[in-house]
């Protein structure tokens, strides 16, 4: 972190304080040279030296960028599409100058982003001389120093594009009828061959030849000096033939001649080398594809031109029209068989001096300006980016902290017994992302190597975190309130390799909550694996006889208490509202029978005078959810009917932006109910009619603030709600439930423990002592339905066959019954029973396995297994897709001896 | 008079030119009446000269101040404007505009010889406006849409005739350093390097013709009708700290192309240079091809878009600047990613680069207002005053006579009913040279807004009586103004 902290400092600090940069490759690209675990140093925007001995002098900064790291000089674009305009209209004119088209004064982070640090500026193109190119560095507003050398070459062409030059046109001052406006010119050319005539010309002309009418007044003398000067020549050629007239032309006029584009230069490398001309090779990075044609004349792609032309000693550089691309197109060269010393010569060292800069950029040696690109890989591998740019000794990009982190190592272990060799992960965002033997790489990811690694330990029962105490915390309070991100207890313990703690209270309490937390991560969001995931029980007891009696009961109570709870969802479930005249079949309380009583008589009544007469209180329940419209809003309103009490919500838009609670009575043919919204008193009246054809025709109004809105309603369901899923901890049931309402059985945290374990959703751990001990245990569990897993059970290893498939596995704190707990298939996991004495656990077990245990057993049963037993396997325990980012970075096999622990990520974030 | 429409203009063209142009006498009121004597008895003076005077007067002589001040001797004749509920300041100064001219745009890229005052319309509706703003003196120059320029004219707003106008002419030269249509940044710069390898292979091609004996250029000279006189039949060398043209001296100046002189007055330091720039990029071919020219000392940068960023190069070279448009850019900050206003004039002051304002439009945002914005910003009043009068002033080489009240500068007053950077200020009278060419009390087009009272002898909107041909009254030509106002801003910007 620190680090980091110092890096964006440095930022805005600029180049003058001196800086080392440190990282596990140098490539200096002078001579050849590779420097490992080496540094730069720089100092006012130069470099001061470079090697491996280096040291930091006093008042220096040091950034370490780690032994994965690798360190390239600034790459030099030999092409670019920056100062690319609209070409002046005449086939020739020097007076183009491409750093006009420069703006110095704005940023160019996606260049410094992409590692290129200088670039090539061509005038403009599209003409057979279109002008004067310009080199300049990107990064830093450094004004008009940017340009780093205006003039740089002649930039034409004597390609396709070159070809269209349009007639010439000057429009004559005054146009008079003795001076017509006339008619454009034609301008050469419109063929290689027209190219090459051209030239000719044009080099006649600037001997002092005739050309001013042809080819403007001013291209003549600026020709000329340009030729005095030794100015180079950089012309596009793209064909055997294109690149067979300029090489002529080069060398019949004794001109220094850099080749552009040069497709095909490879079949005439030999020429090339002995003219002495050099070549810009441009790469064809865009992802697009185009048919090529189909005529055997047709080209196909080759990339074997750069080898070509490296064997032949030409001094070439790879580029892109598509400057940015710079480093991809030295990848593609590679593809095509060149060496990777050379293609990295080619964006740096070699495009530098065909640019005319290489004494300034292009390589890290003392005296040259301080640019250096830090990679994450080798330079030509197409899974390498960008980690940090330097220019001019400051820094000018880097890629964010936590973005993203891929691991590559030669063993990957999985934590399951599954090993990916080689293998690579990649972590983002806390999580593991991807897992396999080659892994995407996000532009800009952290990319670490080494020899092994494996999922961050479990230590299946510790106590890191109570600071001693030895009180078991209330059952109330919740573990969770104890947490603080990792401590430098909680790191060191990290560091030793133990990310996960199943947290168990000490004391003798009959049952204990552990929770599973990491202690040492760096966000509190972070910290929580599982809350309350295991309950602690123990089976022993000093008294033989009363051994289990506690853990039986809590097993029969917890049985029952499930039941309760089961019992509970399903009657919620199939409650339905008890109709009135359900009622008449059922004995309830004394209320019911007056009233049905009085109903009685009133159906006699009826009976008397109308064949159909609604009942004072009517026989129909409202209790259901009702849906209307209201002044164009939704009115959905809930009723639960309790005789003559009515209950309900009533959500409209057109009413109150809140739901509102309403109670009120059923009244003759209809309700009356009142409620409190934000808006003010809500009153609902509401009028009903029951038919035998329609249902019930229910009306209702709700009025708030004296506006009402009248809705008809329809009954879309007869439930008030669906059966509740039973919540923890809340005791009472709600308040006004509606009569014959399934009542809530009381919860209970302890119970609640064992129930998590019946239904699976918790682990119990039974302390368990000897063989008849453990068999007993087991069926008592196995009965309510529990897998245990037993803790301590020295004597398990002699009745494994009999124990398994029925426990869950065992946890154990030494690791002399593991081995053949494991022949039987049955998972074991390792407790600390300490606090900080967690980080000795992977010791522990290598003890374990000096002892005969199995190596990939030992490393399960700290991490796969481990989880599985604290039934926390969809978050800690294996490196997989989806699961945290806990990840320990080791010396070498875990399965060998005397393997180190050498980086740890928790949550995907290193452990510092 | 009528507002006339454009066929109507165009009927009025041919056959009522005569007619209007007498009208027109007979409606303005004469401008060259220098003599005489004014007194303003106004009742604050703002003289930028140093002092505020409160209840003070100014006495103006044949046109010139001959004496400013709160208690001064009056002469007995002296015609007196009473003026003691407004405050007084001196006219106010376009420092450069494009606007008043029938085509503020030619198409030849490199054009000296052409002089906006054959493009000047006295008529333009542009001055009217350009006085009801409190202006006096503009200093008109051809718009950005150029290489090199036309040779520009200092005017005042009123008059009949370009002569009546003029202030001073051939005032300078406009250079543009922004891409005309057509152009890139490198072709545009290369035009304008090129327009000076243009004059020196012409006066290396006259000199050699001299010394080889042919007489080629004195023929043209003779043929194009130009006759020497004392100081041009001699030949001087050419004073220009850039380059030199060996052997100049023989050559009579006379001989000179017409088509060249301008340039060559230019890169001899003896006009300014004004060239616009559309962005910082601009500015560093600008002052490239100043320095390079030796004109650096006479240029003035014409500043837009996002020029502020080269501040430093402008700064260091102390070139004064005049600050168009809306004098704000929106920046992302690169730290924060919020948008930002920047406000223009606050950077050029705070790097102590000199510079003026310019109108954004003739009316609604005029240099008062302008200036308004400035004051709104924080700067004082007294300078943002400056940045609207002594400043252009002495960019456009007319300090010693406008831009300030003093005795001896010309009688140019603007008589404001308040404070000019408050909505509740306007101009109440202006007086150029001595003489009252505006009064709000009587202007018409004020009238007609404020009141709803169509302006003096109009019909509105009835263009059946326009083709009576009757009057009118500067309106004709501006809706071509108008389309030239409009490509030259979308150039600017």
């Amino acid at each position: 972190m620190l680090l980091f902290t110092l890096l964006s400092s440095l930022a805005f600090a600029g180049g003058d304080a001196p800086v080392v940069l440190r990282a596990g490759t140098i490539h200096l690209v002078e001579d050849g040279v590779v420097i490992h675990d080496g540094a730069v140093l720089m100092r006012d925007g130069k470099i001061v030296s470079a090697g491996a001995e280096l040291e930091t002098p006093a008042g220096a900064t040091e950034i370490d960028y780690g032994p994965d790291a690798v360190i390239i000089p600034g790459i030099v674009a030999a092409d670019s599409s920056l100062g690319d305009t609209d070409p002046n209209p005449r086939t020739a004119d020097l007076g183009v100058r491409a750093e006009d088209n420069f703006n110095p004064f704005t940023g160019y982070g996606s260049f410094s982003r992409a590692g290129v640090t200088t670039a090539y500026l061509a005038p403009a193109r599209g003409r057979l001389i279109a002008g004067q190119s310009a080199v300049v560095k990107l990064a830093e507003k450094r004004g008009e120093s940017r340009v780093l050398q205006a003039g740089s070459a002649l930039h034409g062409a004597v390609t396709a594009e070159a070809r269209k030059t349009p007639g010439y046109w000057e429009p004559p001052i005054p146009a008079t009828v003795d001076v017509g406006i006339g008619v454009p010119v034609k301008q050469l050319p419109a063929t290689t061959m027209g190219a090459v005539v051209a030239l000719d010309e044009l080099i006649a002309y600037a001997k002092g030849g005739a050309g001013e009418e042809t080819y403007g007044a001013a291209v003549g003398p600026a020709l000329a000096e340009w030729i005095q000067a030794g100015g180079t020549w950089r012309m596009a050629a793209s064909s055997v033939a294109e690149i067979q007239a300029v090489l002529a032309f080069a060398t019949t006029h004794e001109l220094p001649l850099v080749i552009d584009g040069g497709l095909d230069s490879g079949e005439l490398a030999a020429e090339i080398a002995a003219s002495g001309a050099r070549v810009v090779l441009t790469m064809n990075t865009s992802a697009r594809i185009s048919d090529r044609g189909k005529g055997a004349d047709a080209r196909w792609a080759e990339f074997g031109d750069a080898v070509s032309l490296a064997e032949a000693g030409v001094e070439f550089a790879i580029a892109s029209r598509s400057a940015r691309s710079t480093l991809f197109a030295a990848a593609i060269a590679v593809g095509g068989g060149l060496s990777e010393p050379d293609a990295l010569r080619a964006i740096t060292l070699s495009a530098a001096n065909i640019l005319g800069v290489g004494d300034r950029v292009g390589s890290i040696a003392a005296g040259k300006e301080a640019d250096i690109v830090v990679l994450n890989g080798s330079p030509t591998a197409a899974t390498t980016s960008v980690l940090a740019t330097w220019v001019d000794g400051a820094l000018a990009w880097e890629s964010e902290v936590d973005h993203a982190v891929v691991l590559e190592v030669d063993e990957l272990h999985i934590g399951d017994g599954e090993v990916l060799s080689p293998g690579q992960v990649l972590i983002r965002s806390g999580k593991v992302a991807e897992v396999g033997s080659v892994v995407a790489h996000p532009v800009g990811c952290r990319v670490v190597r080494g020899a092994a690694a494996m999922p961050g330990m479990i230590d299946a029962r510790g106590h890191l975190g109570l600071e001693g105490s030895t009180r078991a915390p209330s059952s109330k309070i919740p573990m969770t309130r104890l947490f603080e991100p990792g401590d430098a207890t909680d790191r060191r313990v990290a560091k030793a390799g133990v990310t996960t703690v199943a947290l168990t209270p000490r004391g003798t309490a009959a049952i204990s909550a552990a929770t599973v937390y990491k202690p040492a991560a760096a966000k509190l969001d972070a910290m929580l694996v599982e809350d309350s995931a295991v309950a602690y029980v123990t089976w022993t007891s000093s008294d033989p006889l009363t051994a289990g009696t506690a853990v039986r009961k809590m097993l029969t109570d917890g049985a029952a208490y499930k039941k309760a709870w089961d019992d509970y969802a399903k009657a919620v479930a199939s409650w339905k509202p008890e109709l009135a005249e359900a009622d008449e079949d059922e004995d309830d309380d004394d209320d019911d029978d007056e009233e049905e009583a009085e109903e009685e008589e009133e159906e006699k009544e009826k009976k008397k005078k109308k064949p159909r007469k609604p009942k004072s209180i009517p026989p129909f329940s409202l209790t259901g959810i009702w849906e209307g419209e209201a002044d164009g809003a939704r009115f959905r309103l809930q009723l639960i009917q309790d005789d003559e009490a009515i209950t309900g919500r009533l959500r409209c838009d057109a009413v109150s932006s809140d739901v509102i609670d309403l109670t009120g009575t059923r009244v003759e043919h209809g309700i009356s109910m009142s409620g409190l919204a934000p808006e003010g008193e809500v009153s609902l009246l509401g009028s009903t009619e029951e038919s035998d054809t329609d249902g019930i025709a229910f009306t209702v109004t709700a009025s708030v603030d004296g506006a009402g809105h009248e809705a008809e309603l329809e009954r879309t369901s007869e439930e008030y709600r669906v059966g509740e899923r039973p919540e923890l901890r809340r005791d009472e049931p709600a308040e006004g439930s509606p009569k014959g309402y399934p009542k809530k059985p009381k919860a209970d945290p302890t119970k609640e423990l064992i129930r998590a374990a019946i239904e699976g959703r918790g682990r119990l751990m039974v302390r368990v002592n000897h063989s008849q001990e453990i068999l007993d245990c087991v069926s008592a569990c196995n009965r309510v339905g529990i897998q245990p897993v037993l803790v301590n059970g020295s004597g398990a290893s002699s009745i494994a066959s009999q124990i398994q498939g029925k426990v869950i596995g065992v946890l154990l704190t030494s690791t002399s019954s593991a081995s053949a707990l494991a022949r039987s298939g049955i998972p074991v996991a390792f407790g600390s029973g300490a606090e900080e004495g967690a980080a000795d656990l992977p010791y522990f077990v290598t003890s374990g396995v000096y002892s005969g245990l199995s190596p990939a057993v030992a490393v399960r049963s700290l991490t796969g297994d481990a989880a599985k037993i604290l039934g926390v396997e969809g978050r800690v325990g294996r490196i997989a897709q989806g699961l945290d980012g806990d990840i320990l970075l080791l010396s070498s096999s875990p399965l060998e001896l005397g393997f180190k622990v050498l980086r740890v990520w928790v949550a995907g974030e290193e452990i510092e | 008079m009528i507002y006339l429409t454009r066929r109507a203009q165009r009927t009025m063209k041919h056959t009522s030119a005569l007619l209007a142009a007498l009208l027109l006498l007979a409606a303005t009121p004469s401008a060259s009446a220098l003599d005489g004597t004014l007194v303003i008895e106004a009742g604050k003076i703002v003289t930028l000269t140093g002092e505020v005077i409160e209840g003070g007067k100014i006495v103006i002589v044949d046109g010139r101040i001959t004496a400013i001040g709160a208690d001064v001797a009056v002469p007995w004749d002296a015609d007196h404007l009473d003026a003691t509920d407004l405050i007084a300041y001196p006219g106010f100064i376009e420092a450069i505009t494009s606007s008043g001219m029938d085509r503020p745009n030619e198409n030849v890229d490199v054009a000296p010889f052409l002089d906006v005052r054959d493009s000047i319309d006295p008529v333009n509706v542009y001055f009217e406006d350009a006085l009801r703003s409190g202006v006096t003196t503009l200093n008109i120059q051809q718009g950005s849409a150029c290489v090199v320029g036309a040779r520009g004219h200092v005017v005042k707003p009123i008059g009949r005739t370009v002569e009546e106008m003029s202030i001073r002419p051939r005032a300078g030269i406009v250079l543009s350093a922004t891409p005309k249509r057509g152009k890139s940044r490198a072709t545009q710069a290369q035009a304008l390097r090129g327009a000076f390898d243009g004059l020196r292979r012409y006066l290396e091609g006259v000199v050699a013709d001299t010394k080889a004996g042919n007489d080629y250029a004195k023929r043209e000279a003779m043929y194009q009708g130009r006759e020497p006189d004392e100081e041009s039949s001699k030949g001087r060398k050419l004073e220009c700290s850039g380059w030199d043209v060996e052997g100049l001296k023989l050559v009579p100046r006379w001989e000179l192309d017409d088509k060249q002189a301008p340039l060559v007055s230019l890169v001899e330091g003896r006009i300014p240079a004004f060239i616009y720039c559309g962005g910082a990029m601009d500015v560093r071919v600008a002052i490239e091809v100043a320095e390079a020219n030796g004109f650096l000392h006479k240029t003035t940068l014409v500043l837009s878009g996002d020029s502020d960023r080269a501040v430093d190069l402008i700064a260091e070279r102390g070139l004064p600047v005049i600050l168009t448009g809306a004098l704000t850019r929106s920046e992302i900050d690169e730290e924060t990613d919020e948008l930002e206003d920047i406000f223009l004039p606050e950077i050029y002051a705070e790097a102590g680069v000199r510079f003026a304002l310019r109108s954004n439009n003739a009316t609604t945002e005029s240099l008062a207002y302008q200036a308004a914005r400035c004051v709104a910003h924080g700067m004082s009043r007294e300078d943002a005053l400056r940045a609207i009068s002594i400043t252009p002033a002495e960019i456009i080489g007319v300090a010693k006579r406008v831009g300030s009240l003093a005795v001896g500068m010309d009688g140019n007053v603007v008589l404001y009913t308040g404070d000019p950077f408050s909505v509740d200020g306007v101009v109440q009278r202006v007086i150029i040279e001595g003489e009252e060419v505006y009064d709000r009390a009587t202007d018409s087009r004020v009238r007609h807004l404020e009141q709803g009272e169509a302006p003096d002898n109009t019909e509105p909107n009835d263009p059946e009586s326009s083709e009576d041909g009757e009057s009118g009254d500067g309106e004709s030509g501006d809706g071509e103004e108008g389309d030239g106002e409009e490509g030259d801003d979308e150039k600017e910007g």
